[in-house]
């Protein structure tokens, strides 16, 4: 069920993204992955962006996101014995944000984009099957600037960073301390 | 005249949106699929998990491998050309139903298993609810069945299994849930 929403949330975003241009409001859709310091862990991202005002000097942008990364866990069992045994399990987290950016344009090639946006993070513990045991929702925010450069007529390319306000989560009976943390990150888009 | 109705254009513009259209819903797809929760254990293809497990079944498919470290109340299905090993810390009430040519314990080594020789693992495993005997009935109460022990790499006969009493055992009990979880990044709150 999950998945099957998941596939029409995408359809229909994307649908929407690609026929926006005639409503006045330019598609777009970015992929990128970076690097944050707390916990030290990679990530992947990706965009469905929508500008709905551009001009020779700014634009404005309005994009859903979808992040995700993950970490190693152990998970502990009771056996019928009393004896408790520990296995490998994984904590993945998996962001779904609504932002916006205002991007003031350099020169023709380069420009400065900075912007907030906030929405759920969606925390699941799988164990060694990809089963999962357990899940929690949270609120995330986030705040980002960067430099992005034209590549060509419809590709850009960009460095940016960002800070997370991510809240505590709970899994089982334990509660985990999250700390806000910052990330950098590379990426590259289309316009469309 | 005006660029947006150029037939290059428009084409480049059609062929850019399908494009982008079909990798964004793959991609969708694939980041949900993984995560797609599932009453059913299954040892992917060409994996090696290594697990404790407990009140289980668990299908092992061809060229994968399951270590367990201990093993209590389960019922495995092994393809052929599929390994189930380890026990190392114990055996308890476990049954193995084993395709010819799947690599399986050895029954004179250990106590705590019943093995059966199936033809199709992956369809018993399907079946199962249906066609199986609960984990906890022992095999020579039931005159329905014929049994053919395994050692070693699987040989045997060709058998059906069938009980008409599915209350003897249920989803409900099946889980192994863990009861704590630690994580190196992020510590608990006292």
């Amino acid at each position: 069920m999950k998945k099957t929403l998941m596939i029409i949330a995408g359809i229909v975003g994307l649908t929407a993204a690609s026929e926006a241009q005639f409503a006045g409001i330019n598609g777009g859709i970015m992929l990128g992955g970076g690097f944050m310091e707390d916990p030290d862990k990679g990530y992947g991202f990706l965009q469905l962006r929508g500008t709905v005002y551009e001009d020779d000097a700014v634009s404005h942008t309005l994009f859903l996101e979808v992040l995700g990364h993950s970490d190693d866990a152990e998970l502990e069992f009771l056996g019928l014995t009393g004896v408790p045994f520990v296995e490998n399990g994984e904590i993945n987290f998996t962001n779904f944000t609504l932002n916006y950016e205002l991007e003031a344009k350099l020169s023709s090639a380069i420009s400065f984009y900075a912007g907030a946006g906030g929405g759920i993070e969606r925390v699941s513990l799988d164990d060694a099957f990809d089963f999962s045991v357990d899940s929690d929702s949270n609120f995330v925010g986030q705040a980002f600037a960067g430099f992005r450069a034209k590549l060509g007529k419809s590709f850009f390319a960009q460095v940016g960073i960002r800070h997370l306000w991510r809240d505590d989560f709970s899994l089982l009976a334990d509660q985990f301390l999250v700390e806000d943390t910052t990330a950098y990150e590379l990426s590259i888009g289309f316009r469309f | 005249m005006n660029k947006m109705s150029e037939p290059s254009v428009l084409i480049s513009m059609c062929v850019s949106r399908i494009v982008l259209f079909a990798g964004s819903v793959f991609f969708l797809a694939s980041c949900s699929g993984s995560r797609t929760v599932s009453a059913d254990l299954k040892v992917p293809s060409g994996q090696m998990v290594r697990k404790t497990v407990l009140e289980s079944d668990v299908l092992i498919a061809k060229g994968s491998t399951l270590e367990v470290f201990y093993s209590s109340r389960n019922r495995y299905f092994v393809e052929a050309g599929g390994a189930l090993v380890g026990f190392k810390r114990g055996v308890n009430q476990t049954k193995i139903y084993a395709e010819k040519g799947a690599l399986i314990p050895n029954i004179e080594s250990q106590t705590g298993f019943t093995i059966y020789t199936v033809k199709d693992a992956s369809k018993s495993y399907s079946d199962r609810y249906k066609e199986l005997v609960p984990v906890n009935v022992n095999p020579s109460n039931s005159s329905s069945m014929r049994l053919a022990p395994v050692i070693g790499v699987g040989v045997g006969v060709e058998q059906e299994f069938w009980d008409n009493d599915r209350n003897d055992w249920g989803r409900g009990d099946r889980s192994s849930r863990p009861t704590s979880v630690r994580s190196s990044s992020y510590e608990k709150k006292d």
